[in-house]
């Protein structure tokens, strides 16, 4: 209990630090936002008006200080540019965004852990050197270039897939494919490092003593444990990946929160701007909680000793 | 109209859908046609004399019926249809629907779909009745007597009234509203006292009936019928915009032809037809549906693929340059790609109260030192050189105007007798990552080098930037554009070089430029009633201007709109640019 407690002191502090630095550096960035939402023909009367609406004439810190009192309040904000409530705008996008990431994540598992196991068991072949050229190529990948290619060859050229929007699961399939291949090859060495590490221990040693087949040996003696590793990098890729989500996002027009952060940075909104790097911090250290979770499934001795 | 300051670049992809009314008439099958004939029996020579007998004149009928088919489909081109749903791409959401919130580009062509005002624009720039039926002006040109349209409705089935206007004129001036185009309306008679909450009401609104509106303005101005055209002067309906509050832009009810049936923030936005709205021929679409997202090569390739109708251009290049020099050379779309001149300038603002620029020798120099025929070629001609403030669409354009030609000799003479023969060293700010601005800022940097100028390129994001040139003694130079509210020249004289407008911040005159004798003819012309003089003194005072280069005009650019060939009446307008309302699908084109 007392581990859940500072474990969640921790990542209240986290998310304020991350309000505060996103804050204050909005807030260093030259320009007057009243002019930005009023317009080139407003007069300095509206543009005071609007100073005084959104409270941009008192000081930084009392600023902030209200703020925080906002979000103590489980509030958002308004855009001040579309006057939309923060928290709808970043829920409304959500579905996408996380339709996109978890398909992505299937997908790059689904390719990762067979080709890793592979590669390991067969290290040096051929295969495994081939397997470490591709996975060296798509490390090296940016996402937007790779989005763009896929986009003009796959949905564009050929027409196996809709170009852009979103209007059906299918429509995420190429987006989620983009991320996936961007991921595959790094997940592919980092399972097969693990494997390669695992099945040289005395235990697969004795599991193949005691005449367990390969296939148990691999996917149940080695696998497991290798796992470890990756899931706690899984968890900490999450942020990597959302940043991959953005250009997709961007490229295959998926309304997601990639895109609302995006266009909020382009608008200088900074409610929005706010909203979308907390939630996004939110969901960094909640996909934490998840893999210490998944801790605990896939190697029970962790359970056992917290 | 700052450039810089609008929500996104105006880039529409426009694709269309198959409305239930909308589907493509069927040319008879001969297979189909052969299954009604009657059979002549069985076997022998009879019957296949029957049957080719069948077949000519089966052949004969279905070859009528394709010609005559043809003859009428060349006849019924021009015919509008009604039916089918136009999809448009957009890269960013609208920033709102609210005619006293929205003043960016790209929301005004969605605003004319569902808003109407007192008069509107011919298919040129003749502002003609629209929920006005006339109007008089008074001797003193300081009253406006309209005369409303009777029978309009607003979508929510009540009147529109003339105290519609006031309302939406009082709502535009009140400053709780923070409206964009408020600045606009402050001529009227009373409004200053208005926004100051000195008074209830406007005292230059008046309704004595509910046909007849009068707006007195403080001092005349040749301008305000104009005026009425921004966003601000559209009706809005008191109840609904008090019931509503802030959220009216997610329930907008106007009296035009369409109405906002769907709208999921920065996803996509549905319009349909008006039902109670009286002129049919503004409404051939089913409706009209907006896809939000995406960026402008995504957009092309949606249209390339047949999905699309139209891929268009307004102000900035939504089609990439590359692609638009491919396109323009692929035959497929030979005869789809209409331009109009848009009112639009693009230009290297020096600041007159800043060093070296303080200088007029320095400022002539740098106008001598760029090549604004490099600039056309960088941008494949989707541009035309500038050589004065006004584009050719805007009344006043002079033709006569020579600019200063590239002669970097001339420069480099004017630099050393102005004292900077070793040149100088100043920073060129300008908007990051605007692809129509990057490639002439490189391209000027280049051309100052030539005679010593060393330009340090500042590229900046837009809220910043325009922060920056709007406030005094801060930007050095920048490389800007203006864009017309409305075709007047005041919009671009009085509006950015006007001295007497200074400020020392929020200031449009980016130059700081203050020539009393160009002040002197800008505030004559402001009030002058006589059309031709008027436009007379607006010429004399850009002369000056050119010659005195507090701004170096580098170009006027064009506005594209690329279509399929079932999508019609894409017409450009020299203001508005895109009249969606008025576009209509050909139904009998197959899309891919």
């Amino acid at each position: 209990m007392t581990r859940f407690l500072t474990r969640l002191i921790w990542s209240v502090l986290t998310l304020l630090g991350t309000a505060a630095l996103t804050f204050f550096l909005l807030n260093a960035v030259p320009g007057d936002v009243a002019r930005v939402i009023a317009g080139s023909k407003a007069s300095s009367e509206v543009i005071k008006e609007i100073h005084l609406r959104y409270h941009l004439d008192e000081p930084l810190w009392k600023r902030f200080g209200l703020y925080l009192g906002q979000l103590a309040r489980g509030d958002l904000g308004h855009s001040y540019v579309t006057e939309q409530p923060v928290a709808q705008a970043i829920l409304s996008r959500l579905p996408a965004t996380l339709a996109l990431s978890a398909l992505a994540v299937i997908l790059w598992m689904a390719l990762a852990v067979p080709l890793g196991v592979v590669t390991a068991r067969f290290r040096g072949s051929w295969f495994d050197r081939a397997i470490l050229v591709v996975a060296t190529v798509s490390l090296s990948l940016p996402s937007f270039w790779l989005a763009r290619m896929l986009q003009y060859w796959l949905a564009y050229k050929l027409g196996w897939f809709p170009v852009g929007f979103f209007s059906s699961f299918r429509d995420l399939l190429l987006p989620a494919a983009t991320l996936a291949l961007l991921f595959v090859g790094y997940y592919a060495r980092l399972i097969h490092t693990n494997m390669v590490e695992v099945l040289d221990s005395p235990y697969v040693r004795a599991a193949r003593a005691k005449g367990a087949s390969e296939t148990s040996v691999l996917f149940q003696h080695a696998l497991r444990n290798a796992l470890i590793p990756v899931v706690t990098i899984l968890g900490m890729d999450l942020a990597a990946m959302l940043g991959g989500v953005l250009f997709v996002e961007n490229v295959f027009a998926l309304p997601g929160i990639g895109t609302l952060a995006m266009q909020s940075v382009f608008n200088l909104d900074p409610p929005m701007i706010m909203g979308t790097v907390l939630f996004t911090g939110a969901l960094v250290i909640g996909a934490n909680w998840v893999v210490d979770l998944l801790y605990g499934w896939i190697d029970p001795r962790i359970k056992t000793e917290h | 109209m700052n450039l810089l300051l609008r929500n996104a670049p105006v880039v529409f992809g426009v694709l269309s859908k198959r409305g239930v009314d909308n589907e493509p008439l069927s040319l008879p099958s001969p297979r189909k046609a052969g299954r009604g004939w009657p059979q002549a029996g069985r076997g022998g020579r009879v019957k296949i004399l029957w049957k080719h007998c069948c077949g000519l004149l089966l052949a004969a009928v279905v070859l009528g019926s394709f010609s005559s088919r043809a003859a009428d489909s060349a006849a019924a081109d021009s015919t509008p249809k009604r039916g089918g749903t136009l999809r448009l791409a957009l890269p960013t959401d609208v920033t709102s629907l609210d005619p006293a919130l929205a003043f960016d580009t790209i929301s005004q062509p969605f605003l004319l779909l569902m808003f109407q005002g007192l008069v509107e624009y011919d298919d040129g720039t003749k502002l003609v009745p629209c929920l006005a039926q006339d109007w008089t002006v008074s001797a003193d040109q300081r009253s406006y007597t309209f005369h409303l349209r009777t029978g309009a409705r607003f979508s929510n089935g009540r009147e529109v009234v003339a105290a519609d206007f006031v309302y939406t004129l009082e709502h535009v001036l009140d400053l709780k509203t923070a409206a964009t185009s408020e600045a606009w309306f402050e001529g009227i008679d009373g409004a200053k006292e208005f926004r100051a909450g000195k008074a209830a009401h406007v005292r230059g609104l008046k309704a004595p009936r509910d046909d007849t509106l009068i707006i007195e303005l403080e001092r005349p101005d040749p301008s305000f019928l104009y005026i009425l055209t921004v966003p601000g002067g559209l009706v809005v309906p008191r109840e609904e915009v008090e019931r509503y509050g802030k959220s009216f832009t997610m329930h907008p009810v106007g009296s035009g032809p369409y109405v906002l049936k769907e709208w999921r923030r920065s996803a996509k936005m549905r319009f349909e037809r008006n039902p109670l709205y009286s002129h049919p021929e503004r409404q051939c679409l089913d409706g009209v549906e907006v896809l939000v997202g995406g960026d402008p090569t995504t957009h092309l390739m949606m249209f390339e693929r047949g999905e699309l109708d139209i891929a268009d251009v307004t102000e900035h290049p939504g089609i990439p340059v590359p692609d638009f020099v491919r396109i323009q050379q692929e035959p497929r779309w030979q005869g789809l790609m209409e331009r109009i001149p848009a009112a639009v300038i693009w230009y290297l603002s020096l600041n007159t109260e800043m060093k070296p620029f303080d200088n007029l020798k320095v400022r002539q120099a740098v106008a001598y030192a760029i090549d604004k025929q490099k600039l056309v070629q960088l941008l494949h001609g989707m541009v035309t050189p500038a050589n004065g403030v006004l584009p050719p669409s805007v009344p006043g354009f002079n033709t006569n105007l020579t600019g200063f030609p590239h002669d970097p000799a001339k420069a480099r003479q004017l630099l050393a007798e102005a004292g900077y023969a070793d040149g100088f060293t100043f920073r060129l700010w300008y908007e990051a990552g605007n692809l129509l601005l990057t490639p002439p800022a490189y391209s000027i940097q280049f051309d100052l080098a030539q005679v010593g100028i060393n330009a340090q390129l500042n590229p900046l994001a837009m809220a910043p930037l325009v922060d920056s040139q709007e406030r005094r003694h801060t930007v050095e130079c920048c490389l800007t554009g203006w864009s017309q509210d409305y075709p007047d020249p005041s919009d671009f004289l009085d509006g950015c070089l006007n001295g007497n407008r200074i400020t020392e911040e929020g200031c449009q005159n980016y130059a700081f430029y203050n020539n009393p004798q160009v002040n002197q003819l800008l505030d004559e012309a402001a009030t002058c009633q006589d059309p031709p003089r008027r436009l007379g003194l607006y010429q004399s005072a850009e002369k000056i201007v050119v010659h005195d280069a507090p701004w170096v005009p580098l170009i006027f650019p064009y506005v594209y709109a690329l279509h399929q060939p079932w999508l019609h009446d894409v017409r450009l307008h020299p203001v508005v640019y895109f009249r969606f309302e008025r576009m209509w699908l050909d139904p009998r084109r197959e899309r891919k």
